[in-house]
């Protein structure tokens, strides 16, 4: 079948044929991986080390990231084989998604590798276009609160980086009013009295404060989540998920999650991916960094 | 302030100090081994405690980041189906694996050479951090039977510093915080 696929490249009428071909041979590749993985579940129990599963996840981001760029490859894929670069990637993608519609996600996939490849797209960790985005558990004023914090590489200098916090969003940084009515202001003859009544509007119920700000005036959720940690109003106690989104692919955002499994397609893959216009991609850009 | 490295000096570079990174991981989990094993007398296995405790920064005790005071490397535990996880001095959960009641314990870690290390990050001149993951298989036996056991993928910080000497380069690895995430019961 790879000599057939080799051909293919030198005879353009036989194309469609072998892309067929091809992606059926793609489809089986990835279907008995997963099916052999969960079989290697059941031999490898009931415990001890596996290297053949250690080997084949994808342990850490870097390693992703070195996979997708083809610097290093699955173990049980041969660098020989003529679709080398194309199983990877494909392998990169949590099987777990193709089970719902196989032919649908396999032709998604396949668009988006194709894209990968024919514009030889590499990602790396210095890009400013991929960003983490940290679901948190916290304590705020001792109370359980749950947010989302995105992070993204910045340079510090000459070949030294840091991931900064450039957006966080969650209801307790919206200040929502426990009630919102057009007569909770400040009197128009307020000024008359010194604006005495600024004590009572900050003393008596906290919560209304958003109510007498100016109409235009929008929260800003990331200010808030850096002055309640600042007051030490807000602790972070546990990260509750991680995921990564990367918008490097022409035409293509995706995110890799860590999937726990004990399979050969395990570790961080790619959970969900999306086509996706560059003026897309400048507004999710845009909404990181406001 | 050193020159930056060109990518073939620095692929050596990552090359020789993730052998390194993977021996020192080796090094803490035979002393692991040692520690937990209710063969070797307590005195013993206090004396594995403070030699392992010397390859984490701080030797395991106080030590500064970032102007800030630290009590210790920590390990952090969670596992699959609860995440929450609980975190503990180094030091403690050193203390917590002598003092286990198992009359048998065996352990299994990844090989040495199969440990994976991320690439280097510099973060001053000279300084760099990087994170290593490999898994361990924990057995605990009371009269022959396996009465605990789980499989657990651990993630290490290390700290290593590179200095040049006459001849050539040295480096020193020190081991920081560690997650534990249980995957699996046995």
């Amino acid at each position: 079948v790879n000599s057939v696929l080799c051909r293919s490249v030198k005879r353009p009428a036989e194309n469609k044929t072998v892309e067929v071909m091809r992606n059926i041979l793609l489809v089986v590749l990835l279907l008995c991986s997963l099916a052999e993985s969960e079989a290697q579940t059941f031999t490898s129990l009931p415990g001890g080390m596996d290297m053949k599963l250690y080997k084949a996840r994808v342990k850490l981001v870097d390693e992703f990231i070195d996979r997708f760029n083809g610097k290093e490859g699955r173990p049980d894929i041969k660098t020989a084989d003529s679709l080398y670069r194309e199983k990877n990637l494909l392998l990169l993608f949590d099987g777990a998604l193709f089970k719902a519609d196989k032919e649908k996600f396999f032709r998604e996939s396949k668009e988006m590798i194709d894209s990968i490849i024919s514009h030889n797209t590499r990602i790396a960790f210095s890009d400013s276009l991929w960003f983490a985005t940290v679901t948190c558990h916290g304590r705020f004023k001792g109370k359980e609160a749950e947010f989302k914090l995105f992070l993204s590489v910045e340079k510090r200098k000459e070949d030294m980086f840091k991931w900064v916090i450039t957006k966080a969003s969650g209801n307790i940084f919206r200040l929502t009013p426990s009630k919102k009515a057009d007569n909770i202001i400040l009197m128009p003859d307020d000024h008359e009295t010194n604006f005495m009544s600024l004590h009572r509007i900050t003393t008596e119920k906290d919560d209304y404060i958003t109510n007498y700000s100016a109409k235009e005036f929008t929260v800003d959720e990331t200010s808030v989540f850096f002055s309640y940690v600042y007051s030490g109003l807000l602790d972070i106690e546990n990260v509750d998920e991680l995921e990564f989104t990367f918008l490097q692919v022409p035409g293509y955002v995706f995110s890799i999650k860590d999937v726990f499994r004990e399979t050969l397609n395990s570790g961080w893959l790619i959970h969900s991916f999306k086509k996706t216009s560059n003026e897309e991609k400048k507004s999710i850009l845009n909404n990181l960094h406001k | 302030m050193s020159a930056p490295l060109c990518a073939q000096t620095q692929t050596a570079l990552n090359e020789q100090v993730k052998r390194k990174v993977q021996e020192m991981v080796r090094q803490m989990n035979d002393y692991i081994s040692y520690m937990a094993n209710p063969k070797k007398d307590k005195e013993t296995r206090y004396f594995y405690k403070k030699q392992a405790l010397n390859l984490f920064v701080g030797r395991g005790y106080e030590y500064e980041e970032d102007g800030i005071e630290k009590e210790g490397v920590l390990m952090e535990v969670s596992s699959v189906n609860r995440r929450k996880p609980r975190s503990r001095l180094m030091r403690t959960y050193f203390t917590g694996l002598i003092n286990m009641s198992y009359q048998a314990v065996e352990i299994e870690t990844t090989k040495c050479y199969e440990i994976q290390v991320s690439n280097l990050k510099k973060i001053a001149d000279n300084e760099y951090v990087c994170t290593c993951d490999f898994e361990q298989t924990f057995k605990g036996f009371r009269d022959g039977r396996l009465v605990y056991g789980d499989k657990v993928r651990k993630r290490i910080k290390c700290y290593v510093t590179i200095d040049e000497i006459e001849g050539g380069v040295e480096y020193r690895v020190l081991l920081g915080d560690t997650s534990a995430l249980e995957t699996r019961k046995l």
